[in-house]
């Protein structure tokens, strides 16, 4: 087991490494003192590059690769910190922020410097308020201690950032909807291209982060890429912050290196399934996660391993069920999630999640038709066509098609589950079936006019 | 010129431009992709997922309303796929739609319906309960939205905020909740709120007007040009049992864009007034046309015989043949050049029909600047307004702003000086074409000198100048044209132009002045002295719309005979010997001219009421009877007639209107006429002697005019007797918002609210014109004093 890099000063200092002072006790601002002093925009640059560090926000994007698609001579540009933090399961950006603000401080400030921007944002959840102010705080007193402002620590460098704090909408944390909410607007994801960091916030340039993807900076700043490349695997480099819950003994937050299995972070660090249980299902990496049964759980914690089995390490959130779960009552609450926080914008993610959860609570109330399993699928389907994972996305982001993981992946892993609830209802199908789903029903429809009635009433 | 590509679409070539987007080219390529959030004028969103199509190389399905196009790019738009999608959201949109076609105003014209006839899954798979919202809500005057309707494609959105600078209308809450929704404090106050209902894809927006009047089954449609001002924006006039019920924009790439503003979309319902003026009447009498005819003709041959004068003020509501048989009459039969279609509320008429390099609408867009010395576009010229806008919103073109009331337009202005002379012309930038657009700022202006400046900054610019005259009413610009002026014959030329009386001369058998006539206040001077024996007041109230009330009222009393033709009773028509019903827009054929001197057709939809006629009927029969072969038949020969004897009108034939280029109209080409300044531009005068205000009197769109107060939809919206003052000026003199005074202007007093209005000028009194008081004297001087009266 490597060692611990993100939570060992609050594990070793809890009661000030929140503190400016707690938090220069031990080793604070040094890295960004060395970066100012010894390195060039582009040598930390090329530090995160060598170290693989991936975000930690959902996608798991290479930071550096992501840096590196900023236009070079264009001014200004933003660093925004993603501190949203909505996807259900996930809790370790609000314990770095309410516990070591500073390093997410000191991982802005370098990494501003390595963009060469002069201006971040930290996009704070609006319910967690400690970490609101404990982030401000901190801004304040790196400002006071001069890391933060005009010719940081005698250099040329300036730098400010601005805590913003959200007002509550789970897509707020989707990048470009966060963008939009930053300038005051409506929180819907943006169409791609422009990519925000060729034109994000304010139109320019901006790069988006995870609070634990800029949280580990200060330390690769410090200690050098290689390093940091040294743990976990090829691909999946370095420790992550893992939100283990569930039917588990002990959850919690653990760093761990990547590369370890999900069997050694359910027994050796949750202490094993609640009361002997077996373990039935979990969720890999948050709400949006397809999920795998007990017979994956030997596989690594690694992005690509994960993501060649159908899914995700996302948010980092991992959801343990034992074999008491009423699985289609479970990925109903997550599909009615999604259903509520959908934005709206696209026709298939606001139509098509309400009507899963509809057609989830019938199923739940004992009103399920047989074909209705297949109509979620199929429903499902016209939402994420082919149901792949990732997605071949058809909508704005991807939101909708994460609401149908929970559903197709359930009926593949449980059909039992889902059918012994329609079982007996034939009676409720309709007199006439409604025929087979999917494009064969075109055929019948030969009315093959193309309307160009719009043309005539609009001119 | 943007860069031809060539793309495979379906494995079928298609030439079309680079980066243009991909739904567009394969439209115009005969591929059309179903689509709900694009329209063809908006920002491209991609909310809808309607118009997914495969494009090789790319993952997943694209939006084709949101790809721009790429040489060789290859898309296919009937895959599998591409076909599953397609189901799959317009089921996804039928799921929470409630299907009430049958009652529905979209129903028969429906995207919606349309679109999942060719496109739509067959069946419903969909058994729970709909979405419910309480049936339709108005969210303006005009327009009521039924939210289960709604299909959340946002085109009402961009269509208020991106066109029309109007961002009153937006989306709120989200997810399935998701619905359009005004501000709880700002009502959906616009004048293009009508444009939101035409852009809407499905019958959630509708317009009060319409609503419920007919089935678009049932009705029938003619395209035509608006003529409730003189931008010449096209659209479909629809009528029902002979009373219009609908019109709406027609997408003409020179003028409106689709777009119309909602006193055009909605002006059509005085046409079925039960007040129009159905058959003539002498007095309070009726008479047959034959009488009337016979009255007319003699009291003409009367004048013909012993030398008196006929004088005609109006015309500018004809069509350009009414008015010219109008302008042919006075001249051939009546000997005169007394005519005027200005009431001394426009331009000198030589310097508008004397334009040489004349700006079209298309130029605002490719100027490097447009300096705007008019009046307040958006309350006068709507739809201009929405080009001006969409040329300066982004940057590309510079605005300067020289005199006028603020507006909307302000906010974009590079520079804004208080009075066109102030303008410095320095401001501009050194290259690229400037477009001067220049009309009367306020009624009362000294239009001389504002011509002049204008002339002169032309001239300074050399060519890369283009003027852009404006005048308001409906077809002033071609009533002008037409000879409706004391100095300007047919064609944009002189009154003593020989070879323009040579080549008339062929066609007009009479003889008529070599010098210049009266203008309209001259007219009025001459009758009130009891030298008018004919007044012929065509289309035109005097009593409402001259700036000097109490010189109109002399005039009609001391004529001697006064016939008045129009649509409705006016003023005027108490005091004429002999009343005519006329047949007006949507019930004649013929041309008219706009802003740019585009000739445009409009058409004939519905018959006039009762034994209301064309204009140009009158004339001709008078001429007739008097044994004067007159010629100007029907529309079509007047047209042809035209475009024989005015050289500026030589293109303006039947068949430059047809086919879809004819859609667009004819420029008419520059006159020979010229205006010069006569003496010396009068300086403006520093107004507010004493604790007067200086008094500008301008227009609102809606007013208590003869028209908007005959169309129900609109004759309330109007601001009403108010005085708008900037808040210092209203602080200055203790008055708040909405606090009642009384004005006081010369001898005119009259009741008013006071409005506190940030864009209003300092120490300025802004009254809009004919809210329903009287008319009041003005000229650039006239003063108004404030008093608050107790509440
Ligand atoms: C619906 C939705 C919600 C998201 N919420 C969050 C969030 O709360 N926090 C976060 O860091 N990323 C979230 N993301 C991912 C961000 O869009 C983005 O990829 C991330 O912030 C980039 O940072 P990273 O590269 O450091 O991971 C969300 C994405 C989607 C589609
Ligand atoms: S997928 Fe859903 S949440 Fe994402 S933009 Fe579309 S409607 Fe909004
Ligand atoms: S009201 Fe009409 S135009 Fe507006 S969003 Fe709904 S469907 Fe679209
Ligand atoms: S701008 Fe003028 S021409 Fe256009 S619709 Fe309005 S009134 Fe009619
Ligand atoms: S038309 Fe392309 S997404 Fe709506």
């Amino acid at each position: 087991m490597a060692e611990l890099i993100l939570t060992k000063r609050m594990l070793e200092r809890p009661h000030d490494a929140h503190t400016l002072e707690g938090y220069e006790a031990s080793g604070g601002y040094l890295a960004l003192r060395q970066v100012l002093a010894d390195m060039t925009p582009e040598q930390v640059h090329a530090e995160v590059k060598t170290s693989g560090l991936r975000g930690r926000g959902g996608a798991g994007f290479p930071a550096g690769v992501k840096w590196g698609f900023v236009p070079a001579d264009s001014f200004p540009r933003y660093l925004v910190i993603n501190g949203d933090e909505g996807e259900p399961g996930t809790f370790k950006d609000r314990m770095l922020m309410e516990r070591d603000p500073h390093q997410l401080v000191e991982g802005v400030i370098i990494s501003c410097f390595a963009l060469q921007a002069e201006h971040a944002f930290i996009y704070c959840r609006g319910e967690m308020d400690l970490a609101y102010r404990h982030l401000c705080d901190a801004v304040a007193a790196a400002e006071a201690a001069g890391y933060l402002g005009r010719g940081i620590l005698g250099s040329d460098f300036d730098c400010r950032i601005t805590v913003h704090r959200a007002a509550g909408a789970y897509i707020c944390g989707e990048e470009t909807a966060l963008l939009e909410s930053l300038e005051g607007l409506r929180g819907w994801p943006r169409m791609r291209p422009p990519f925000p960091a060729v034109a994000g916030l304010y139109a320019k340039p901006t790069v988006v982060n995870n609070v634990e993807t800029i949280s580990n900076v200060p330390h690769i700043a410090a200690r050098g890429g290689a390093w940091y490349a040294s743990m976990g695997t090829e691909k999946s480099t370095g420790t992550r912050l893992f939100c283990l819950s569930g039917h588990v003994n002990r959850p919690g937050n653990y760093e761990i290196e990547l590369g370890t299995t999900f069997r050694e972070l359910f027994d050796r660090w949750g202490k094993g399934i609640r009361d002997g249980n077996e373990l039935k299902a979990f969720v890999p990496g948050g709400a949006s996660a397809p999920w795998f049964d007990a017979s994956s759980v030997d596989l690594p914690l690694d992005m690509d391993v994960v993501q060649q089995h159908g899914s995700m390490l996302g948010s980092g959130a991992v959801m343990v069920m034992d074999h008491t779960t009423d699985i289609v009552r479970a990925a109903w609450r997550l599909v009615k999630f999604f259903a509520h926080e959908s934005c709206g914008q696209c026709t298939p993610c606001r139509e098509g999640t309400d009507w899963l959860e509809e057609i989830m609570e019938r199923l739940l109330d004992g009103r399920g038709r047989p074909s209705d399993i297949g109509l979620l699928i199929d429903v499902s389907d016209n939402i994420s066509p082919g149901l792949t994972w990732p997605p071949a996305q058809t909508t704005i982001c991807p939101l909708g098609p994460s609401a149908t993981a929970p559903i197709a992946s359930t009926i593949r892993l449980f059909p039992g589950d889902y059918e012994r609830l329609v079982a007996g209802n034939e009676d409720l199908e309709p007199a006439e079936s409604t025929g087979p789903a999917g494009p064969e029903r075109t055929v019948a429809v030969t009315i093959g006019t193309k309307p160009d009635r719009e043309a005539v009433a609009h001119g | 010129m943007a860069e031809q590509v060539t793309i495979q679409v379906d494995g079928q070539p298609i030439e079309a431009t680079a980066g243009e987007l991909l739904i567009a080219a394969c439209e115009k390529g005969g591929v059309y992709i179903p689509r709900f959030c694009w329209h063809p004028r908006l920002r491209s969103v991609a909310m809808c997922r309607m118009c997914l199509v495969e494009v090789e190389g790319m993952r997943g399905l694209q939006p084709a309303c949101y790809v721009p196009v790429a040489d060789g790019m290859e898309v296919r738009t009937e895959t599998a796929a591409v076909k599953k999608a397609q189901e799959g959201v317009l089921e996804f949109l039928l799921i929470n739609h409630p299907l009430d076609c049958p009652v529905c105003d979209r129903g028969g014209e429906c995207p919606l319906q349309d679109q999942t006839l060719a496109f739509g899954p067959g069946e419903s798979r969909f058994v729970e309960e709909k979405r419910h919202f309480e049936k339709p809500i108005a969210i303006s005057d005009l327009v009521l939205l039924d939210r289960e309707r709604c299909i959340q494609c946002g085109r009402c959105v961009r269509a208020a905020s991106e066109v029309a600078g109007d961002p009153l209308i937006d989306f709120s809450y989200r997810g399935n909740d998701t619905q359009i929704t005004t501000f709880p404090d700002e009502p959906f106050k616009s004048y293009f709120s009508g444009n939101t209902v035409q852009v809407c894809p499905v019958g959630a927006l509708t317009a009060a007007p319409y609503r419920f009047k007919a089935r678009p089954w049932d009705v029938s449609s003619v395209e035509t040009t608006c003529t409730a001002c003189s931008v010449g924006c096209r659209g479909v006039l629809q009528q029902t049992r002979n009373t219009p019920v609908r019109f709406f924009g027609a997408d003409i790439e020179a003028t409106n864009w689709g777009w119309l503003c909602d006193k055009g979309r909605f002006g059509y319902e005085y046409v079925s007034h039960p007040d129009r003026l159905t058959r003539p009447t002498k007095g309070r009498v009726p008479v047959t046309w034959a009488e009337a005819i016979d009255e007319v003709a003699d009291r003409v041959e009367d004048l013909r015989a012993g030398g008196g004068a006929a004088a005609a003020i109006g015309g500018a509501r004809l069509t350009n043949e009414e008015a010219y048989a109008l302008s042919k009459f006075m001249r051939v039969v009546c000997s005169t050049n007394d005519v005027d279609c200005q009431l001394d509320d426009g331009l000198p008429g030589a310097f508008v029909a004397g334009t040489q390099q004349r700006a079209t609408v298309a130029d605002l867009a490719g100027a490097a600047a447009i300096v705007l010395a008019a009046p307040d576009l958006k309350e006068e010229l709507p739809v201009l307004y929405l080009r001006v806008r969409d040329a300066v919103v982004g940057g590309k073109v510079a605005l300067h702003v020289a005199g006028g009331r603020q507006s909307g337009l302000d906010r974009f202005a590079t520079t804004r000086v208080a009075a066109a002379a102030d303008f410095d012309a320095a401001a501009l930038p050194a290259e690229g074409d400037v477009v001067v657009v220049v009309g009367r700022q306020h009624l009362g202006q000294d239009t001389e000198a504002l011509a002049a400046w204008a002339q002169g900054l032309v001239a300074s610019l050399g060519g890369r100048a283009r003027l852009m005259p404006v005048l308001r009413r409906a077809n002033a610009h071609g009533a002008l044209d037409m000879g409706l002026s004391p100095e300007l014959l047919p064609g944009r030329v002189a009154v003593h132009d020989h070879q323009a009386r040579e080549r008339l001369s062929a066609r007009w058998a009479g003889s008529f002045p070599l010098e210049a006539g009266r203008d309209t206040r001259a007219i009025l001077e001459a009758a009130a002295a009891g030298r008018i024996d004919i007044l012929f007041l065509v289309g035109a109230d005097p009593l409402a719309d001259l700036c000097d009330p109490d010189l109109a009222l002399r005039g009609l009393e001391g004529a001697r005979y006064v016939v008045v033709i129009d649509l409705f009773r006016t003023a005027a028509s108490a005091h004429a010997d002999l009343v005519l019903p006329a047949a007006g827009w949507g019930e004649v054929d013929g041309t008219v001219t706009n802003i740019e001197g585009r000739v445009q057709r409009v058409a004939a939809n519905v018959v006039a009421p009762g034994q209301a006629a064309s204009d140009a009927q009158l004339f001709r029969e008078v001429a007739e009877a008097l044994g004067i072969e007159f010629g100007c038949g029907t529309p079509q020969a007047t047209m042809a007639e035209i475009a024989e004897v005015a050289p500026a009108y030589a293109g303006v034939k039947a068949s430059a209107f047809r086919g879809r280029a004819g859609r667009e109209g004819v420029l008419a080409t520059p006159g020979s006429v010229t205006w010069t300044l006569v003496g010396d531009a009068q300086p403006a005068p520093s107004a507010a002697p004493g604790d007067g205000l200086a008094l500008r009197v301008g227009r609102r769109l809606y007013d208590r005019g003869t028209l908007v107060s005959h169309c129900p939809s609109l004759a309330e919206l109007g601001p009403g007797t108010v005085v708008c003052l900037h808040p210092d000026t209203a602080a200055a003199r203790g008055l708040r918002d909405g606090d009642k005074v009384v004005a006081t202007v010369g001898e005119a007093t009259f009741e008013a609210a006071v409005v506190v209005d940030a864009a209003a000028v300092a120490d300025v009194a802004f009254v809009p014109h004919a809210q329903g008081g009287d008319p009041l004297h003005l000229d650039a001087s006239t003063t108004v004093a404030l008093t608050k009266r107790a509440s």
